[in-house]
């Protein structure tokens, strides 16, 4: 008989992660390697919108990762792990906001090339 | 970009993530100097190319260990809390801090990487005053290779968070997935079980860069150029390093390791010491 500990009711959402990740990443590699090509082949345009989308991705992948993971505890009533999850979310926009806004400031008045 | 520093730079990369996988990290800690040093860019350019490939290769060597059941869910989200708020900071401080600084403890990072490598990693002890689990819901339990059950319980969490803090925090300074300071957080603060301290600090590196690798992509200060070869370099050199490099002998890997540490941290303290030293392009 399994003891129904919290690590044991957590590995559907393991899985599902899984699926995600192994997913996410292989796209993202197939938009990189087209964005590659169309640079080589000229394609400038297309090779900016590739290799945009293929980072994009990269960088949502946690973040999607983390909004099944507060899902997963709001379905099961964990109140606790549901607020750290959204903390954990927050924090992430956060920095990303602070930090492009710090970025485009540091851009416009010259001391990032 | 010329196809020879394409070339040079993707199969850079791809040492660097296979390297990196076959010992449990993500590699950025070789793929900025690779930036810095044969590509010649600045420092924040190397860090916002190197944090989205860090990425990647969490993101690809994570589904192998989630299946397995090693990865500890509610421990690194409990943790990523302190990532995540170290990252933050690390963000704000991008500017203020000189490259040289950044130089200068990117080189102290490598030195103690490479101790960390030669010291090696050993299953401590569970805290033997800890008879009942402070944090059950963090508590985790696997099956190990050889069919036998693992059970552990999570000691010093506020230790481990400390450490965590600090991770997050070089992470966005310096574009790597922070092991340095995770791994012995998890191994000898918390008192994981090797593996499972290895598969949780994995997952947590793609939470922990993200914040800052989405803040130069929506500023534009991501180099797309570098991110080609990188990114695509190093996935590639993950699932190869997994596959492969795993297979050889334990020992040698990590001698090679801790060589090329040493040697990365050369021309790391000389730019640090504003010697601006690359290789000529």
């Amino acid at each position: 008989m399994t003891r129904h500990t919290p690590i044991a009711d957590d590995q559907p959402l393991a899985g599902r992660i899984a699926t995600l990740l192994r997913v996410g990443t292989a796209i993202a590699a197939l938009l990189l390697t087209a964005g590659t090509i169309a640079l080589y082949t000229g394609a400038v345009l297309a090779h900016q919108i590739l290799l945009t989308a293929g980072c994009s991705l990269l960088v949502l992948l946690p973040v999607i990762r983390l909004t099944m993971m507060a899902g997963h505890f709001v379905r099961q009533g964990d109140k606790r792990f549901a607020i750290i999850t959204v903390s954990v979310l927050i924090l992430v926009l956060t920095g990303a906001a602070a930090g492009a806004m710090l970025q485009s400031e540091g851009v416009e008045s010259g001391s990032i090339p | 970009m010329t196809i020879a520093l394409f070339t040079v730079l993707f199969f850079g990369a791809l040492g660097a993530g296979a390297l990196g996988s076959a010992l449990g990290m993500a590699g950025g800690i070789f793929v900025v100097p690779l930036l810095t040093l044969v590509a010649q860019v600045p420092f924040p350019t190397a860090v916002a190319v190197s944090l989205v490939s860090v990425i990647a290769c969490s993101c690809a060597s994570a589904p192998h260990l989630l299946s397995s059941g090693l990865t500890n869910l509610r421990l690194a989200v409990v943790l990523e809390v302190a990532t995540t708020l170290g990252a933050v900071i690390g963000i704000l401080m991008i500017g203020a801090v000189p490259s040289s600084i950044l130089y200068g403890i990117f080189a102290v990072v490598l030195l103690v990487s490479a101790v960390q490598m030669i010291a090696g990693r050993r299953d401590q002890v569970p805290d033997p005053a800890l008879r009942k689990s402070r944090h059950r819901s963090l508590d985790g339990a696997f099956t190990d290779h050889d069919g036998s059950a693992v059970s552990y319980r999570v000691s010093h969490l506020p230790l481990g968070v400390t450490f965590m803090f600090g991770a997050g925090a070089l992470s966005a300074l310096l574009g790597i997935g922070s092991g340095v300071l995770k791994i012995p957080a998890m191994d000898a603060a918390m008192k994981l079980p090797i593996k499972a301290s290895s598969a949780t600090a994995n997952l947590m590196i793609s939470v922990t860069a993200c914040g800052t690798a989405a803040a130069y992509l929506m500023s534009g200060t991501l180099d797309l150029n570098l991110s080609g070869p990188v990114v695509l370099g190093s996935l590639a050199g993950s699932i190869l390093g997994a596959k492969i490099l795993v297979r050889v002998a334990g020992a040698s890997l990590r001698v090679v390791f801790t060589i090329v540490l040493l040697a990365l941290a050369v021309p790391m303290t000389a730019n640090a010491f504003g010697l601006s030293w690359g290789a000529s392009p």
